[in-house]
């Protein structure tokens, strides 16, 4: 069952080293992704969870001072020590959406331009015409009215939500084995946060990737992922299938984000402490969940 | 003395760009009671940031007035007027001066209002540092040496330092983590409690005003589509906008996705009676 995993990080750590001063940023975490799998990665801001995105698509392991030991693979290609490879392959096997797609997509550039750029480090060798094409046929893919006229537009002429369409169509076109999903729709309004879930569902079941998504907000990850890895302060604290982790919540630190979440039912406001001893409690793993190798499940 | 200590009436607010006029809000008429919690939701371009920077004058409204207390409110007319609406902002970072230590940042209303002699302002920011949960040693840190709760904790204490009878928060708690974020909506309650205080507290989620408003008045492309008591809000929304709004929310707990799933329901049966 190996074979179809698509995202391997085993025993990872990270450190940051400023002069004789050494941050230790991740402590020592493990998950993997499958095939067609969406797996969650939630945890507050300063947990370790997007540094470990920004691992996987190899930005950070050159990056002087950065200390990197463990593993990370990505579709069989070792990244922890040789980002070189998978800097290569960004674009191609992996690729990201962020937070906020209108900072993330630059202005100087109409879409069509950088939808080239991305063909491009995609290794497609397209004809201008060829490449419009597909440019076009990725655009109607997540529902863009006019995919012409978005070619042509600077992404401030696009709404917020019309910018992620753009991210998402980008970010799929070279039909990457893993796609890093950063938070995405977060920066916008509730109702296109939930159509840009919904579609970006709807892609990648079609298209089979595999999906790390990055959060901080439970009740995004319940709607969307079938795996969830909760992280607190660089170390993963619980792991389990999104039924398990909500029907049953059991880490410490888990059950108070599940509290502190805003509820749309009544339930007055939580008394809760901004961190507490127990949230360093040892991980806890669901039933039939573990690492690859590790368990027999 | 009236029980609307807020009211706007039939306000409206136009920009002009260029040759195009962008009609912000239209024919607005708002009534936020004395000592509720009011929740204007609505998302971008609702025009709810509009109406914040009209009660608080930083814009004069191009229709229409602002009462407050009874009073006409002018855009930058009376000070002491002023000095009883306040506001906290989304970002507190960019909220507060980063060169100025924290106790200077809330003490300056206390300055620019001519409150109290040198001794009392510095006695009072204690106290008020005390009140939002902070040690008074942290009157000499910077913004940059604080976490984003203990940022936000600071905005508070200076939106309290004038002694106001109405703060307008502006989306206080979506820069923050959900458990900061729990806290500080547990101290905005309680502050409410203890020093009767009126909110108009500006969101576009409204889980997250859910434990804490009164009353709520959504908001859509610059129209008040809808507004009355939270429960009702919530429980059976009139207005196609609300539904959808409620409809979009992610939830935790199945016992608000029954809620949800209630609300979708009931914008696909027109028939549907409250």
């Amino acid at each position: 069952m190996r074979g179809d995993i698509v995202l391997r990080i085993a025993d990872l750590t990270l450190g940051f080293r400023r002069g004789r001063h050494t941050a230790e940023v991740l402590h020592g975490i493990s998950l993997h992704v499958r095939r067609g799998e969406k797996v969650a990665l939630v945890g507050e801001s300063g947990s370790g969870k997007s540094v470990t995105a920004r691992l996987a698509l190899g930005r950070l392991q050159q990056e002087k001072g950065t200390l990197v030991t463990g593993t990370i693979e990505v579709a069989g290609i070792e990244a922890t020590r040789d980002s070189a490879r998978i800097a290569a392959a960004r674009g191609k096997i992996v690729s990201m959406i962020f937070q906020d797609p209108t900072s993330a997509l630059n202005p100087v550039f109409r879409i069509g331009e950088v939808f080239n750029e991305v063909l491009r480090s995609g290794g497609q060798r397209l004809s201008r015409r060829a490449a419009r094409e597909k440019a076009v046929r990725a655009l109607a893919e997540v529902h863009i009215p006019d995919p012409e006229r978005c070619l042509d537009s600077y992404p401030f002429q696009l709404s917020g939500g019309m910018n992620q369409r753009v991210m998402i169509a980008m970010a799929l076109v070279n039909e990457p084995a893993l796609l890093l999903a950063d938070e995405p729709g977060t920066a916008l309004d509730v109702t296109v946060q939930a159509q840009t879930l919904k579609l970006m569902n709807e892609m990648i079941e079609r298209h089979g990737t595999a999906v790390l998504f990055i959060s901080h907000n439970l009740s995004v990850v319940r709607e969307f992922a079938d795996r969830v890895y909760v992280i607190y302060r660089g170390n993963i604290v619980e792991h389990g299938r999104t039924e398990q982790i909500f029907a049953e919540p059991r880490h410490p630190y888990t059950r108070a984000l599940m509290q502190a979440a805003p509820k749309l039912v009544a339930a007055g406001l939580p008394d809760l402490p901004e961190t507490s001893p127990a949230f360093r409690d040892p991980l806890i793993v669901h039933e039939g969940c573990g690492e690859p190798g590790e368990v027999a499940a | 003395m009236s029980d609307i200590l807020l009211r706007t009436l039939g306000l409206g607010k136009t920009f002009t760009v260029g040759r195009r006029t962008v009609e912000a809000l239209k024919d607005v008429n708002l009534e936020v009671a004395r000592g509720e919690c009011h929740a204007v939701v609505g998302e971008s371009g609702s025009g709810k940031s509009t109406l914040a920077n009209i009660v608080l004058g930083i814009h004069p409204a191009t229709a229409g007035e602002v009462v407050f207390d009874g009073k006409p409110l002018h855009y930058a007319g009376d000070p002491t007027l002023r000095r009883r609406i306040q506001l906290v902002q989304q970002n507190p970072l960019s909220a507060l001066n980063s060169r100025r230590r924290v106790g200077a940042s809330i003490r300056l209303p206390l300055d620019v209002h001519r409150i109290g002699t040198r001794a009392e302002r510095a006695t009072r920011v204690a106290s008020l540092l005390e009140e939002v949960g902070l040690a008074p040693e942290m009157a000499r840190r910077t913004p940059a040496s604080l976490s984003g709760g203990q940022r936000q904790r600071v905005a508070i204490a200076r939106a309290l330092a004038a002694n106001p009878d109405l703060i307008v928060l502006d989306e206080p708690t979506s820069a923050l983590d959900v458990l900061v974020q729990a806290r500080v909506l547990a101290l905005l309650d309680r502050l409410r409690r203890e020093r009767g205080l009126t909110y108009i507290f500006i969101t576009h989620d409204l889980a997250v005003v859910r434990a804490l408003a009164d009353r709520i008045s959504v908001f859509a492309e610059g129209r008040m589509v809808e507004t009355g008591p939270a429960d009702r809000i919530f429980n059976a929304p009139q207005a196609e906008f609300t539904r959808n709004l409620i409809g979009a929310v992610p939830v935790a707990t199945e016992e608000e996705e029954r809620l949800r799933e209630r609300v979708r329901s009931m914008g696909r049966s027109p028939g549907f009676a409250a």
